[in-house]
């Protein structure tokens, strides 16, 4: 029987014509399919590609009307370009990486209206996710408002009880702690008991107190030296047992001592529930600023948490293997593995790119720009240098005089390193309206500066924003201010438009800092300053008051259980170790005894030495 | 309509003028575009030697249509066992070295189910072919004969499918 079939060669070449074919008519069209589903992945909107071309001899690529969605505008494209033609690296093709040995980029613009929406309709779960996280962010930083209206109502305590307190609860849990260390300790010391100790040693001493060693002989002498020390030995391992307790009761106490500050910070958090209650705003600075520019510092810092959390994503760190979900297929998709290795091509790399472009129209982005960068990729720990990136313009026809972003983000090793420095001078920023003043700040000549670093998982940052000869316009109804009621929206917004509108220099500082996929936000500006001083002027007496009765209410309320569990928790401390303390003063004079004892004995019986009992000092 | 195909494939297959060897061979070869994802490079390894090996072709037709719902049902199975392969500590240096050797990444085996499927087909591969010759043996001599004498067993066989079928794959 023949093994090889010869004859089928040629359906077989058939076959593979077919499938040459096939890739011809439908290449083009799986990759741009391809760049709109990873480009909408990435983004959380819209990605469009009008047409794709692609030649495998010579490995290149060609795309055209790339439109890229804003996701927080679905009728604006963050990017739209006209052209990109690149040139693969055809071996690294052959291992499915892209790496673009030159890319050139033309028709570049930003902002520019779409044809339709570019919403979706179903995103799935891991479309936008960066997105959607830094959403969710900017909803938890809570902004505290400048509602004074609380003053004009009587206060409502019904809030108050031992059920909606917290310290009542962790007043509670510190007695149960107390309780148990209490019990558990009190057990140990009665097991311990040097009473019977105690009273041998007193007995033993007493019989040998005034007695005559001649009358006693040797073996008489002999038998009392042994024992006294063998009531010297009880005595030492005695000793040894309470100092333990002791150290048990020391470490107890440190226990105790944390339950306590547990029940103080909770008091610190009823405090600020009571006063949540009374509805009057803090004061402070900080507070204040935060309620003036907070909605427009979180705005500001948005896009920096984006682009790090899409690096976080896209760049992952070190060299281990990573998991994604397989392709979308009839069968399951599974999962998709890539193993990185060190000097060998990155999945995806642009070694360099050097740009220089014009954005034309009338926007503030209106100018000519450079913007370069070196070694984008989205394994560095495989391309083994850190991406590093600059824009600066060169020349404005409208908008900022300068402009200069430098940037680093080192992924190379398994702890991310980001930087981000950038100056913007000469901006003139969107206007921002103060809701709490009822007007609208209008920034003229600003200045934007920005330091950024990511290390780990901790980040910390300070956006500054700077501004000289500002202008205030009133959006409020100013005559409704003149019969409104103390702590009305209406008086606030007189009281807080009194204080800022005669300020013609503002400087805003966002300082952020803490875990990069949270961070802590603070504020500070001396219009907030300004309004602080104000409102305190105003209001801060009738506030401090308030807030005194609400703190009141809370003692009335938690001060009983509070002053218990301190109790218990010092009765410990001042107890406990009196008693041991007691127990080892006992146990030193009866050792003291019938040490003095034992030297008598060997004084008085010539040329016998006895041998030296050691002495036990108190640890 | 597709379980008479479906029919008209096994009864013409069993019945060729192939040796129970050459009709398991096709259909252990067979197994593997139902067992694993179709449209994978290793697919077209197996068309390759389908075509040049002296094996049934109905053999090969009948694996994909009796494996393909196997397949489907075993994803599961194939994903965990990709999975552990992929994730096996000793293999990391293998699975390193293919991804960055140029050619091997194309097959898609860093995918746990195209790699839990072509092993679960490899290693099934010897099992199907004892299997399915053993089968047809037992066929040929027990109920064939029996068969052929049916009506409905001759009215399927003298159908223009089966003619054609004869016509290009007489062997």
């Amino acid at each position: 029987m023949r093994f090889f079939r010869w004859k089928a060669i040629v359906p077989l070449v058939l076959i593979l014509g077919l499938i040459a074919l096939a890739w011809r008519l439908w290449a083009n069209h799986v990759v741009r399919k391809t760049v709109e589903f990873v480009g909408t992945e990435l983004v959380g909107a819209k990605v469009d590609l009008a047409s794709a071309s692609v030649r495998l001899i010579g490995a290149h690529v060609a795309l055209r009307g790339l439109q890229v969605t804003d996701p927080n505008a679905p009728m604006t494209n963050l990017v739209q370009v006209d052209e990109i033609v690149a040139d693969l690296n055809g071996i690294a093709l052959l291992e499915k990486k892209a790496v673009v040995e030159t890319v050139a980029v033309r028709g570049v613009r930003f902002g520019t209206p779409r044809a339709t929406s570019g919403a979706l309709d179903d995103p799935s779960p891991t479309t936008g996710l960066v997105t959607r996280r830094v959403l969710g962010w900017a909803n938890s930083i809570p902004i505290p408002s400048l509602d004074l209206s609380g003053l004009t109502r009587v206060a409502d305590f019904a809030g108050i009880s031992e059920d909606s307190l917290q310290s009542v609860a962790a007043a509670r849990a510190a007695v149960a702690r107390a309780d148990s260390a209490r019990a558990a300790l009190e057990r140990d010391i009665r097991s311990a008991d040097p009473g019977p100790v105690i009273d041998s040693a007193r007995a033993l001493s007493e019989r040998l107190r005034g007695a005559d060693v001649r009358r006693l002989g040797v073996a008489g002498v002999r038998d009392a030296t042994t024992s006294v020390r063998n009531v010297l030995a009880r005595i030492r391992t005695t000793r040894e047992r309470v100092t333990a307790l002791q150290r048990d009761v020391d470490s107890a106490a440190a226990a105790l001592r944390t339950s306590a500050a547990e029940v103080d910070r909770a008091r610190q958090a009823d405090y600020a529930y009571a006063q949540r209650l009374v509805r009057v705003p803090s004061l402070a600075t900080p507070d204040v600023s935060m309620a003036l520019f907070g909605e427009m510092a979180i705005g500001r810092l948005q896009p920096i948490l984006y682009w790090t959390g899409l690096a976080e994503q896209y760049l992952p760190p070190g060299l281990r293997p990573k998991p994604r979900p397989g392709p979308a297929r009839t069968r399951m998709a599974g999962t998709t593995y890539t193993f990185p290795k060190e000097r060998t091509f990155p999945t995806f790399l642009v070694e360099h790119g050097d740009a220089s472009l014009f954005l034309g129209g009338s926007s503030v982005a209106t100018g000519a720009y450079r913007a370069w960068f070196a070694g984008f990729t989205t394994e560095p720990a495989v391309y083994g240098a850190p991406l590093r990136f600059g824009a600066e313009r060169t020349a404005a026809a409208v908008g900022p005089r300068q402009l200069r972003v430098t940037g680093l983000m080192d992924r190379v090793g398994m702890s991310p390193h980001d930087s981000i420095d950038a100056l913007v001078s000469g901006v003139a920023f969107p206007a921002a309206v103060i809701r709490a003043a009822g007007a609208r700040l209008d920034w003229g000549d600003g200045t934007v500066r920005l330091a950024f670093d990511r290390r780990g998982e901790g980040i910390a940052g300070d956006l500054r924003l700077s501004a000289a000869g500002v202008t205030w316009t009133r959006t409020s109804d100013s005559a409704a201010a003149v019969a409104a009621r103390l702590g009305s929206r209406e008086w606030v917004e007189a009281l807080v438009w009194r204080a800022v509108s005669s300020i013609r220099d503002v400087e805003v500082d966002v300082r952020f800092s803490g875990r990069a996929d949270s961070p802590l936000m603070q504020v500070s500006s001396n219009v907030g300053s300004a309004v602080s001083s104000a409102l305190q002027r105003e209001v801060g007496a009738e506030i401090a008051r308030m807030q005194g009765r609400a703190r009141a209410e809370v003692d009335r309320v938690v001060g009983a259980r509070v002053a218990q569990a301190r109790a218990r928790l010092t009765s410990i401390e001042t107890d406990v170790r009196g008693r041991l303390a007691t127990q080892q003063q006992q146990l030193q004079e009866a050792q003291t005894e019938l040490e003095q004892r034992l030297q008598s004995l060997g004084q008085v019986v010539p040329g016998v030495r006895l041998p030296s009992v050691p002495r036990i000092r108190p640890s | 309509m597709i379980f008479i195909k479906l029919l008209q494939s096994l009864i013409s297959t069993l019945n060729s003028e192939g040796t129970p060897g050459q009709i398991a061979a096709g259909l252990a070869l067979g197994a593997a575009f139902g067992l694993t994802p179709l449209v994978n490079l290793h697919n077209l390894v197996v068309l390759a030697l389908a075509v040049m090996l002296n094996v049934s072709i109905g053999g090969v037709l009948l694996g994909w249509t009796l494996f393909t719902p196997l397949g489907f049902a075993l994803d599961p199975l194939f994903h965990r066992l990709g999975v552990a392969l992929l994730e096996a500590p000793a293999l990391q240096g293998l699975w390193t070295a293919l991804y960055n050797t140029p050619g091997v990444p194309l097959t898609a085996y860093n995918n746990s189910v195209v790699l839990g499927s072509l092993v679960g087909w490899l290693v099934l591969w010897l099992p199907i072919f004892y299997l399915a010759r053993w089968l047809v043996v037992r066929y040929r001599v027990m109920i064939f004969e029996r068969l052929k004498r049916m009506r409905f067993f001759q009215a399927v066989t003298a159908s223009k499918l089966f003619s054609y079928y004869r016509m290009l794959w007489p062997g």
